[in-house]
């Protein structure tokens, strides 16, 4: 997950800078949670609304102020989900000699989440991983959606637009989508910050977190079930184009001293999923070209990215697995040219008792390059993880992981035992 | 009496436990086109992962409340999960942006009411409950 810090191999600093957003995110922020709010307001005022037919006459405005709020409360779902995740470092281990970039002062510590910077200490703190949502969900008219969620996370309490997307359904299988969506880059992105919709207290980082989560641009989907010779199996395909920068960026700062902006354009790529019964098989492959901005000393990295991925999950009465592999490849494009490879290996199995859900897994992610400067990454997690449902809707979580750091020193060995309350509604 | 009182809680909780047994059957639109559905079809059909009907005509799958005799049956018998399950299952389609749960009604009445009146929905009632507004598409 680290990939760019060949330029600050030698140094040890790390700034905390600002996040400004540019100036179209400024202006979607306010607007999109005030729509929120507004569909919120209605939506749950709905269900009390007098029956058309009883109204009062008199009040005129006041009728149709009321069925346009019934009108938009039968088009308007609206969702949310909240995660509160508090954890420390309890043990660990420093090696020597300390020669990265990860603000080190505090180490052995823990980077939970790459894309907004969250890190654990032996100090317990629920800054690195707690967040919500809130989304909504529009029928337009009967072909035409709309999707929109914000997050906001204790780290950068600024809300964030994740999706703001319009679905067209062009035929009964096709769908058209245009606007912001999550990079459907391994199995769990597109829910990644849900912490009630999988098992662990936050998205495993051994694949999930890099510089950008989301793109600008459009999507086409195709929806079927095969014949019955296929064991009428559902499949799913998506296309996708598009791109996304992303400034100041979080994930930067924990591996460089410096400030920088990144962008992924000309995304392009697809996925298949194919589900039948018990089990999910998942194919993706994307591509983009990234570009890297030191801002203070301009230094600019161009990297052609491809990704490669397939997850294969199971789901029976009581057990269940998870299993992903992926490799991000980059290929480092100015002179002297250079690639940085990142498999990456995912692994997981639980079993539900009743309200109980034990889960372990392991994780893997090691990079190589052909620069034998490079400063290679490499760390295995292994987690234990025990699920309660308090109700149909809420959890509390316990987990503990071992990060074992294979790298010369990145943050050092660490235990680390989180605990997490999580809703959706 | 101390020999006649365990007798009586089995027999207190053998009523309660047939009680609270719903015969769930799936229903349609007396006028709906729809024949019978099997067991995947209808599961697939209320989990969003089909969004049409066997003859291509979208679906519109009617659910009842948590909570309800109907829908517990329902969830344990065709979905197969338990309520938290299926919860985490919707939260995973929904802020993936990939569909949203059925509407969800109170209890049979109301769902035999949207029923009689829409002939793209279906839904799940008690047998017991079942009209001439309506025929059984599916009983498990």
């Amino acid at each position: 997950m680290y990939i760019y810090n060949r330029l600050y191999s030698r140094q040890n600093p790390f700034l905390e800078i600002d996040v400004k957003f540019s100036p179209n995110r400024r202006l979607l922020v306010p607007a999109v949670i005030l729509f929120l709010l507004l569909v919120s307001n209605t939506a749950f005022c709905g269900e009390n609304l007098p029956k058309t037919g009883d109204t009062k006459k008199d009040a005129g405005s006041e009728w149709n102020f009321d069925s346009l709020k019934t009108a938009i409360a039968e088009r308007v779902k609206v969702s949310g989900f909240l995660s509160v995740v508090g954890g420390a470092v309890v043990d660990g281990d420093r090696h020597t000699p300390i020669t990265l970039a990860v603000p080190n002062s505090d180490c052995p510590c823990y980077v939970s989440n790459w894309s907004y910077g969250g890190r654990y200490n032996e100090n317990f703190s629920i800054m690195p991983d707690s967040r919500a949502g809130l989304q909504a969900n529009v029928k337009l008219t009967d072909d035409l959606n709309f999707v929109g969620q914000v997050t906001t996370r204790t780290r950068d309490l600024v809300p964030d637009v994740q999706w703001a997307y319009l679905s067209y359904k062009a035929t009964k299988n096709i769908e058209i989508q245009a606007g912001r969506k999550r990079i459907p880059l391994y199995y769990f992105s597109q829910f990644q910050d849900v912490g009630f919709a999988y098992p662990w207290v936050s998205a495993p980082t051994e694949l999930y977190g890099w510089e950008i989560n989301n793109y600008n641009g459009v999507t086409a989907r195709y929806q079927t079930r095969l014949p019955s010779f296929l064991f009428n199996t559902n499949l799913t395909a998506t296309v996708f184009y598009g791109e996304d920068t992303v400034k100041n960026s979080k994930y930067n700062q924990l591996v460089s001293p410096e400030s920088a902006d990144t962008s992924w354009k000309d995304l392009i790529g697809g996925d298949l999923e194919l589900t039948k019964s018990w089990w999910t098989l998942r194919l993706i492959y994307l591509q983009s070209r990234n570009n890297t901005v030191y801002k203070e000393s301009d230094v600019r990295l161009f990297q052609n990215m491809r990704v490669y991925g397939v997850a294969f999950n199971g789901d029976f009465d009581d057990w269940f697995f998870f299993s992903e592999a992926t490799l991000n490849h980059r290929r480092f494009t100015d002179e002297p040219q250079y690639t940085v490879n990142a498999p990456a290996y995912l692994g997981g199995v639980g079993y539900r008792v009743g309200k109980w859900t034990p889960f372990v897994s392991v994780g893997m992610y090691k990079e190589n390059s052909t620069d034998p400067a490079y400063n290679l990454y490499a760390w295995l997690t292994y987690s234990a993880v025990l699920r309660y449902d308090l109700t149909s809707n809420s959890a509390v979580k316990a987990q503990f992981s071992y990060n074992d750091d294979m790298s010369t020193d990145f943050t050092g060995d660490a235990n680390i035992m989180r605990v997490s309350y999580d809703v959706v509604f | 009496m101390t020999t006649i009182k365990p007798l009586l809680i089995t027999t207190a909780l053998i009523l309660l436990a047939s009680s609270a047994q719903a015969d769930v059957v799936v229903i349609a639109n007396s006028k709906s086109p729809l024949s019978n559905l099997d067991k995947d079809q209808v599961a697939d059909i209320y989990l969003g992962k089909s969004t049409t009907y066997p003859d291509g005509s979208a679906a519109v799958p009617i659910a009842q409340v948590e909570g309800e005799a109907a829908h517990q049956e329902f969830r344990d018998v065709v979905i197969d999960k338990s309520e938290s399950q299926l919860k985490s299952y919707w939260s995973k389609m929904v802020f993936s942006g990939k569909g949203t749960p059925p509407d969800e009604l109170p209890n049979n009445a109301e769902v035999l009411k949207r029923i009689g009146s829409n002939p793209s929905s279906i839904g799940y009632v008690d047998k017991a409950a079942v009209d001439g507004s309506v025929k059984i598409i599916f009983a498990p």
